[in-house]
């Protein structure tokens, strides 16, 4: 099936990804092995996906991802 | 009646909050929160190194009694600290957000403009908003107007360690404020967060001054004590000052005679 999907270009935090076309947040996570992690926040494109739409929110070619945790800060 | 401090709906103990940053390890860090005794700590935001190790220091902070308070350092405009602030509810399942938008990397001075567009919108999105800000009186009172919980105005650089520079305009905001006022920035040791506490702040922000210590968790317990001792004095009503000698003790003449 995924000799017929066409690759797309994906910038996440600055590196740039190649995925087959119709991958989900969910999918790309999965592939980073965050999909597991609560204590992320994902925003594509300048918008916060919440994580109850990850499975269902499918990314585009040349989409901006930014993945962020917490750190030290004051 | 018991000295709390309110700030939304949250009852802190303690008037000390905590920044994480700059401690030489995680476990360091943890130590001196326990020490300091404080109630709320601040974190930062970043974007994960899709490649390596990423640090939990969440790992240190679960499992306590402890509101966090995530900043929004390292945004440049309004836009971006509002998707800042709606990642960090949504990374660290709260709607508090310290809201700093400060471009200039050498001074990190706070961008007031931007500082007031993010705050409305937060406000208007539910997030419990404290600002950091210039000691600006007339600017936090605009702030409150809009519905922050708390202001955050600086003592002097941030990371500075050098004191209250601005204390004249902190006593102004204090006295205006009908939010609490969290002195923050550049307080650099026990005696800077005394005096804030006695000129009547509500509570203190430090980091530097405890992170960077030779011994951090001496610091937290030090800056602990001199809050309370802070607060103590400004609720006991602090004597008058003046310009000459009023004796203490009896002026007997006792002694003119031999």
């Amino acid at each position: 099936m995924s000799a017929t999907l066409n690759e797309i270009t994906v910038d996440i935090n600055g590196k740039i990804f190649k995925f087959h076309e119709n991958v989900t947040v969910w999918d790309i996570l999965n592939n980073l092995n965050l999909s597991d992690n609560k204590a992320i926040a994902v925003a594509v494109n300048m918008q916060i996906i919440s994580s109850n739409k990850w499975k269902e929110h499918i990314i585009s070619n040349n989409d901006k991802i930014i993945i962020i945790q917490a750190t030290q800060g004051g | 009646m018991e000295d709390k401090l309110i700030i939304a709906d949250k009852v802190f103990s303690s008037r000390l909050f905590l920044g994480t940053g700059k401690f030489s390890s995680g476990e360091i860090m943890e130590r001196a929160i326990i020490a300091s005794g404080c109630e709320m700590v601040t974190v930062a935001l970043k974007r994960i190194d899709i490649n390596g190790n990423n640090d939990n220091i969440m790992q240190y902070l679960k499992d306590k009694p402890l509101q966090i308070l995530p900043n929004t350092s390292g945004v440049r405009t309004a836009k971006e600290a509002i998707l800042v602030a709606q990642m960090a509810r949504e990374a660290l399942q709260t709607n508090w957000i310290k809201l700093e938008i400060h471009p200039d990397p050498k001074y990190l001075m706070p961008d007031h403009l931007e500082t007031l567009k993010a705050a409305e919108e937060l406000v208007k999105l539910g997030f419990v908003v404290l600002p950091y800000v210039h000691a600006d009186p007339v600017f936090c009172k605009q702030l409150e107007e809009i519905g922050v919980a708390a202001v955050m105005p600086l003592g002097s650089f941030i990371g500075s360690n050098r004191g209250l520079k601005t204390e004249d305009f902190l006593k102004v905001i204090i006295e205006q404020s009908n939010v609490p006022v969290i002195v923050d920035a550049g307080i650099g040791t026990a005696s800077h967060a005394a005096a804030a506490m006695e000129y009547g702040a509500d509570a203190v922000l430090i980091n530097t001054a405890i992170a960077t210590a030779t011994d951090p968790i001496s610091m937290a317990e030090a800056f602990k004590l001199a809050v309370i001792a802070g607060r103590k004095a400004y609720k006991a009503g602090i004597a008058q000052s003046l310009e000459h000698s009023m004796a203490t003790s009896p002026l007997t003449s006792f002694i003119n005679n031999l």
